[in-house]
């Protein structure tokens, strides 16, 4: 399929290519830095990811309940 | 749950904003993080680097064209639904990605392990992504929030270049320890277990569903019935049709296109470029990566200072920022011009969504907004398929990559036009002060 071989090859959501070469960039700068395997990173990673939706929740669940207790 | 916090100081639009942050994040980060899976799952699966390119691009193509039905489905049945369904079928197929095989149907006929991911991923994923995208999560906010909308619109969309920036890594690390099948699984259940509930706790389809006002309620000053004209665009159309019988949705999504052909270009062939130009290809990936955190600032000043000074001239400065970034990575020596593209273009990147978005707000009312801003996203996809094609057609007819980006570059001029010469004053909600005596708009959503 030629003529569909030049948008298929890269296209969204990314270039394979690219994110190949920057995976393995940012994967050996982060080892320098951190010193840590790629397990403990993933952990790491995991936990900001989840601290977003968890910190949500916390943040409404506390201002539902000031309200409460402010009597409204 | 449905009662509102907004006694105790807390405008409950900030909630919604922070939801779809969320939903935005997970979705589109999810879906970017492809880009890990493909030599694993390549090496796996004996898929070669096209076999799985093809599986995206289909997503990409099956995502564009449902851009506008997804809209249409957005204006009748309201945010809510549509995001937590999104994210239910997003979650849910996400983790069937990690059965990817050949399979057995009802005994009938075993399905190609390739026609799997094309159909889980390609299509199904890639439709419902749809419905927690830019489309459908700037429609939401544009109803919590007009003297902010600017503001709020931003910092949703920059929930997508931060999803990538953190998942990508994330999904990087998780395969190099537990393999790619169990990454997929995680990555759903992040969707499943936390974005929907989010979503579903948190978004509602309208600030009267709250019993609260748009912003919160009447600025300082600020006349009640101002309220509802904000709520109604100058140019509001019962049918979104008739939307296209005025200018300002041809050059809003004109130059939309635009934006689609000179981001979806780079995003192909910049690294070729940089290695025509002798830069290795390393280099030229932390560029690009430079280019990505670049988004998420960008994006968010342009926001903050669009409610400060209007939108069609931010919108306009930033096409003719990136028209600027081409000349410069065109025309300046080796590196030096793939750095200077990355910074300048970088500020630039997904700014023109938000701002596009908030502008067909202001524009054209909420009503429609889901159908017109599907339309719009439907033109800018279309014109990132044309480019990326063109660009490795043109390539193969000059050997090199300078005719392509001129002509990318020199498209921008045309998008640049087309901003300014939105006549923000006289058709944005934004400018208008008198009341308007028609009633507000009663569809679920829009």
């Amino acid at each position: 399929m030629p003529p569909l071989s030049i948008p298929f090859h890269h296209s969204e959501p990314g270039d394979p290519a690219l994110f190949e070469s920057m995976f393995e960039w940012i994967s050996h700068q982060m080892d320098a830095m951190v010193g840590l395997g790629p397990a403990a990173m993933a952990v790491l990673l995991g936990m900001v990811i989840l601290a977003i939706p968890v910190g949500i929740g916390i943040a409404y669940w506390a201002t539902r309940a000031r309200r409460r207790r402010g009597g409204a | 749950m449905a009662e509102s916090v907004r006694r105790n100081g807390i405008f409950y639009g900030w909630f919604v904003l922070a939801a779809t942050f969320f939903a935005m994040f997970m979705v589109t980060g999810a879906r970017n993080g492809f880009g890990a899976f493909v030599i694993p799952m390549g090496d796996e699966l004996e898929w070669d680097r096209g076999t799985i390119s093809l599986a995206i691009a289909i997503g990409w193509l099956c995502n564009g064209v449902s851009q506008p039905f997804i809209g249409r489905i957005y204006d009748r049945f309201g945010g809510r639904t549509v995001i937590s369904v999104s994210l239910l079928v997003v979650g849910g197929c996400t983790m069937v990605l990690s059965l990817v095989n050949d399979i057995s149907v009802f005994g009938l006929f075993v399905m190609d392990r390739f026609w799997f991911l094309v159909i889980v991923y390609g299509f199904v994923i890639s439709v419902a992504s749809g419905g927690a995208s830019l489309v459908t999560i700037h429609a939401v906010l544009a109803r919590w929030f007009s003297r902010k909308r600017g503001l709020a619109i931003s910092i949703s969309t920059a929930g997508a270049s931060a999803g990538s920036l953190l998942l990508v890594p994330f999904a990087a690390f998780m395969i190099e320890s537990v393999g790619w099948r169990t990454t997929w699984t995680v990555l759903g259940m992040f969707v499943v277990f936390f974005a929907l509930p989010l979503a579903w706790m948190l978004v509602r389809n309208d600030p009267s569903d709250m019993g609260e006002q748009q912003d919160g309620g009447p600025a300082p000053g600020e006349a009640a019935g101002g309220r509802d004209a904000a709520r109604r665009g100058p140019l509001e159309v019962d049918y979104w049709r008739d939307a296209l019988k005025s200018a300002p949705i041809w050059q809003l999504t004109g130059a939309y296109f635009v934006c689609g052909m000179t981001t979806a270009i780079i995003s192909a062939h910049y690294i070729p470029f940089a290695v025509e130009r002798d830069v290795v290809p390393r280099v030229a990936a932390v560029a690009f990566g430079l280019m990505s955190a670049l988004n998420i600032a960008g994006v968010l000043a342009a926001g903050f200072i669009s409610d400060k000074v209007g939108r069609k001239n931010v919108l306009g400065f930033i096409y003719a920022g990136r028209g600027v970034a081409y000349v410069a990575l065109l025309t300046l020596p080796g590196a030096w011009g793939i750095w200077f593209f990355a910074v300048v273009a970088g500020f630039s990147w997904i700014a023109s969504a938000a701002l596009t978005s908030s502008l067909t707000a202001d524009i054209y009312g909420l009503r429609t907004m889901g159908t017109l801003g599907g339309t719009s996203t439907f033109a800018h996809q279309i014109g990132g398929a044309v480019s990326i094609y063109l660009g490795g057609a043109v390539y193969d007819v000059f050997e090199s990559y300078t005719v392509p980006f001129a002509i990318a570059g020199t498209l921008l001029i045309g998008a640049t036009i087309a901003a300014f010469s939105v006549q923000e004053k006289k058709y944005s909600a934004k400018f208008q002060q008198a009341p308007s005596q028609q009633p507000l708009p009663t569809a679920a959503g829009g």
